[in-house]
């Protein structure tokens, strides 16, 4: 080829047209929605104080001090004390990590498997799909917390076994969404095209289909992060979850049970921090399935 | 005030559609008229406009879009200051509309007769007593067997038949002016010819204006008395369909009549260089300046008229006033 | 005459339908028993309405949906027995373009992506470079500029996507593709220039077309062999100038005459077909065309007629030919 060396003559901008195109887009419905900024801005905070936060606690979380046990919320004790006397301002700061590890872990795990099987069942139909649909109607059968406890329950309490159990309720709903897409995604044009042009099976599985499935996963896995922390708080208040004295919002909220009366802020602030982030998450998976759906998009 | 067209006079009509991208010039000042009974065809490519102006006459622009200018003369009354009310009297008894696709314009969850007695019932052209046997007769006209398809769902008719029924729908009104938005473009050959000719001896019958909006050259041939050639929203030649194709002088017209393959005239076909401009951003001037080989300063900056340059022949181009048209026999070619 | 590159016979493409659990299979014979020659270098049309079988044909041939019966050899070898190993050269050899060009290109891929994957898959060991080159070589070909590679497809107009589904075809050096309609989404304009490049591109490369179409008067200007479908039976086939001149079956007289021809001067008995296109699960008997048939006997009811050649190269399947 004698015109090899005259190209690239392109510049940074013109090679990255598209990303930038797209980013400003984005950016463009993500400002028409308030709610969506409301719910950025609570996860921005929520994960600041998660990374930044436990380093700069006024207290140790875990350090009992019983000369100050119950000590209502003050200047030295923000959110008050707990029965042990720790500072719950500095055990909710903590559990903000445990609570992002929890998320982070339990959205990878189930995610992943989630998607591989179900666009497997989506893409090829049949037995796999009709084996692979019965197995996830059997844990759609039972409610998600019932069911975690008894994943939790039969393995033993800690974090580990938190994490899968949580990830084995969850993974079903992910596996649903990957198979539709799939089956919608097989029967376009440019799947059949790129079958002509010679692609195989595995090829066409996580090069082709794949990326057309993540999207909506993403914004569901969004959507979930509220409930997954609902749930690891439901096994935490049960006293199924990660063990103590680790703090954890929803043993938090559990410790402060017999309290509640008249010392309200045991229970409290960690519900507080609950409902922030589930709030948070919330608005935000809206916000990312409405920017991501492909009408409100060109 | 003087009028062109004894049924309708459309004069500077101007649509913009709002989007992210920014405003979306859609009809940039569209000038078209119709006489009683005629067939007036419009042709254009995609995106030019012509769907879109059927809808604004008929007031049917919805957000994002907006009527930002023009009047709609239809008869005595400027449509597009009539009340909502007033409007929807003349929406579907004087002005009816067949679209491309006629299932999804049919309502699924009824059947095709009973679809046909609404409408009969609504402009008041039958009686609860008597609208049965109009929908039957009515379904006759149309060429269907009347007993069995007034009690068809949408999904069970084909293309063709669903076409017949909406155009049933359309012409029980009697309506004084029917447009028809590319009615056969979704359909196969054989069943387009059927209903083209339906379309013909029905409204030559009951003295129908037929306004046809289609992509295809053909079409236009074989059924239209006069032609509005539309390009990026103007009407850019007027005239009537033997004049237009004997002697086009917009030199869009003539790219057009170019580009069209045919049976028994093979050979080269020439395409029109470059592509139909982004309406976001579209030329100055006259829009099609980018593309034309005849292009001079004047092109670039001041939209041309409309002008009468022969009798009946409205042209918007500037190569009129300057030396002459630009006649595609001067250059030795045949004009297609 | 020159070797065919391609000859199809006896294919067969049926579907099970299954309308419910209940009720048994209903069988569409959507490619019934179809014989052809694909001359080398030539451009075979494939004319036929909806439900004519012409689209299922295609991808057949293409080995996307596995025949039901017949054969399809190329270069004196049955590709439709391959596996899928032996298949994978002939793969290259094959291409085909879509019609739809919104959907026929991988939304999230970059244009590079998009033609440069075939090559991957054919050419083991191709450096990224080589990729490039070639890609760059195809897009001008196809009339694009060397920075279109690095944009998505929703950035091109139809005619422009178009473009790049050929350019993904051609970039494999194929000595045959399929056509599918490939410009009936375009307007009339753009369909002009995508045919001359198709022309253009053919010569150059050598290549031989199957186009698929509905449209008569695209096949006029751009086909030198035609077929003619109805209800998945060939029933006309032969040199485009042959049946143009001298149609023999009726329906082909009947779609010649059906199509709108742009010449408001031209006065012609315009001979409509009456009734619809018959569903495909309940064929008519015997000649599937005899209930619209303006020339029909009883013959035409009861006896399906033979696949009979009439002239040299010019086959038809009817009793009484016109």
């Amino acid at each position: 080829m004698t015109v090899a060396n005259e190209k690239t003559a392109l510049g940074f901008f013109e090679k990255n047209k598209p990303y930038i195109d797209d980013l400003k887009h984005t950016v463009f419905l993500f400002r028409k929605s308030k709610l969506t900024m409301v719910g950025f801005v609570l996860i921005v905070i929520f994960l600041l104080v998660a990374f930044l936060g436990p380093l700069f606690l006024p207290y140790d979380p875990i350090a009992q001090n019983f000369a100050v046990r119950l000590q209502p919320p003050s200047q030295e004790h923000l959110f008050g004390t707990d029965q042990f006397g720790r500072d719950i301002f500095s055990r909710v700061i903590q559990g903000s990590r445990m609570a992002l590890w929890i998320i982070f872990l339990v959205s990878a795990i189930s995610g992943l498997l989630g998607t591989t099987v179900g666009i497997i069942a989506g893409y090829f139909g049949g037995l796999i799909d009709d084996i692979i649909m019965r197995i996830t109607d059997m844990f759609l059968a039972f409610p998600s917390l019932v069911l975690a406890m008894a994943f939790a329950a039969m393995m033993g309490p800690n974090f580990t076994n938190t994490i899968i159990a949580i990830s084995l309720v969850n993974w079903t709903t992910y596996a649903r969404l990957a198979r539709a897409e799939a089956m919608k995604v097989k029967e376009q044009p440019y799947i059949e095209a790129i079958r002509s042009v010679g692609a195989g099976t595995g090829r066409i599985l996580f090069l082709h289909v794949l990326p057309m499935c993540i999207s909506p996963v993403i914004v569901q896995l969004t959507l979930r992060m509220g409930t997954i922390i609902l749930t690891a708080a439901g096994l935490g208040f049960l006293g199924l979850g990660v063990q103590p004295p680790t703090p954890e919002w929803g043993a938090m909220v559990s410790d402060g049970r017999n309290f509640l009366v008249d010392q309200w802020w045991i229970s409290t602030f960690p519900g507080f921090a609950i409902v922030f982030v589930v709030l948070g998450f919330n608005l935000l998976g809206d916000g990312i399935r409405d920017m991501l759906d492909p009408r409100l998009r060109r | 005030m003087d009028k062109r067209g004894n049924l309708l006079d459309v004069r500077q009509l101007r649509v913009i559609f709002h989007t992210y991208r920014g405003l979306i010039k859609a009809l940039n000042g569209v000038d078209l008229w119709m006489d009683k009974q005629e067939r007036l065809g419009i042709v254009g490519e995609t995106g030019c406009g012509k769907s879109v102006t059927a809808q604004a006459m008929m007031r049917l622009i919805e957000e994002p879009g907006k009527i930002t200018e023009g009047e709609v003369w239809f008869e005595n009354r400027d449509l597009l200051k009539l009340s909502e009310d007033e409007m929807t009297k003349i929406r579907g008894r004087e002005i009816s509309m067949i679209f491309q696709e006629p299932k999804s314009s049919l309502n699924p969850v009824f059947k095709s007769g009973f679809q046909i007695k609404e409408t009969l019932l609504n402009a008041k052209k039958a009686t609860p007593a008597n609208a049965e046997e109009e929908v039957e007769k009515i379904l006759g006209y149309v060429g269907m067997d009347a007993s069995r398809v007034k009690n068809m769902y949408p999904h069970e008719l084909s293309g063709g038949m669903a076409q017949r029924v909406m155009i049933a729908m359309a012409l029980a009104t009697q309506p004084k002016l029917l447009i028809a938005d590319e009615p056969t473009s979704a359909l196969d050959v054989t069943i387009q010819a059927q209903i083209l000719e339906l379309l013909s001896d029905l409204t030559q019958k009951m003295g129908n204006a037929v306004m046809m909006i289609t992509h295809d050259m053909g079409i236009v041939a074989e059924f239209c008395d006069r032609v509005v050639v539309m390009y990026a929203g103007n009407a850019v030649e007027v005239a009537p369909t033997k004049e237009l194709f004997q002697n086009p002088i917009h030199p869009y017209t003539q790219g057009l009549l170019r580009a069209v393959p045919r049976v028994g005239r093979p050979g080269e076909l020439k395409a029109i260089p470059g592509t139909v401009p982004d309406l976001v951003d579209p030329p100055e001037g006259c829009r099609f300046h980018p593309r034309c080989d005849y292009a001079f300063d004047q092109c670039k900056n001041v939209l041309p008229p409309l002008l009468e340059i022969s009798a009946h022949h409205y042209v918007s181009c500037y190569l009129c006033q300057k030396d002459g048209c630009p006649s595609a026999k001067k250059a030795g070619e045949e004009p297609w | 005459m020159v070797e065919p590159l391609m000859t199809i016979t006896n294919l067969k493409k049926h579907f099970a339908l299954k309308k419910n659990v209940f009720s048994k299979n209903v069988i569409v014979k959507a490619v019934d028993d179809v014989n052809l020659e694909i001359p080398r270098e030539s451009i075979f049309a494939v004319v036929g309405e909806s439900g004519s079988g012409k689209t299922t044909l295609g991808r057949t041939l293409m080995k996307l949906i596995p025949p039901t019966a017949g054969m399809v050899s190329m270069d004196g070898k049955d590709i439709l027995t391959l596996d899928k190993k032996a298949f994978l050269p002939y793969r290259r050899k094959m291409q085909i373009v879509f019609q739809d060009p919104y959907n026929s290109l991988h939304p999230r891929k970059l244009v590079k992506t998009v033609i440069g994957e075939g090559l991957k898959i054919h050419f083991k060991g191709i450096s990224e470079m080589e990729i490039r080159d070639k890609i760059r070589e195809v897009l001008l070909q196809v009339g694009l500029r060397e920075e279109h590679m690095f944009r998505y497809p929703h950035e091109f107009s139809g005619g422009q996507r178009q473009r790049i589904a050929f350019a993904r075809a051609i970039v494999l050096e194929p000595e045959f593709i399929v056509l599918d309609e490939p410009t009936s989404a375009l307007d009339v304009s753009v369909q002009a220039m995508v045919l001359k490049m198709l022309q253009e591109a053919r010569a150059q490369n050598a290549l031989t077309y199957l186009f698929i179409t509905h449209n008569l008067s695209i096949v006029d200007y751009f086909a030198n062999h035609l077929a003619v479908m109805y209800l998945g039976r060939v029933v006309e086939t032969g040199s485009k100038a042959e049946i143009f001149d001298h149609p023999a079956h009726p329906y082909t007289r009947l779609l010649m005459n059906s199509n709108p021809i742009p010449d408001p001067f031209l006065k012609r008995e315009k001979q409509v077909v009456r009734g619809e296109i018959p569903s495909p699960i309940h064929p008519p008997s015997g000649c599937h065309f005899h209930p619209r048939c303006p020339f029909a006997k009883a013959e035409c009811k009861e006896q399906e007629p033979q696949y009979r050649e009439i002239s040299s190269g010019h086959f038809i399947r009817c009793h009484f030919p016109v």
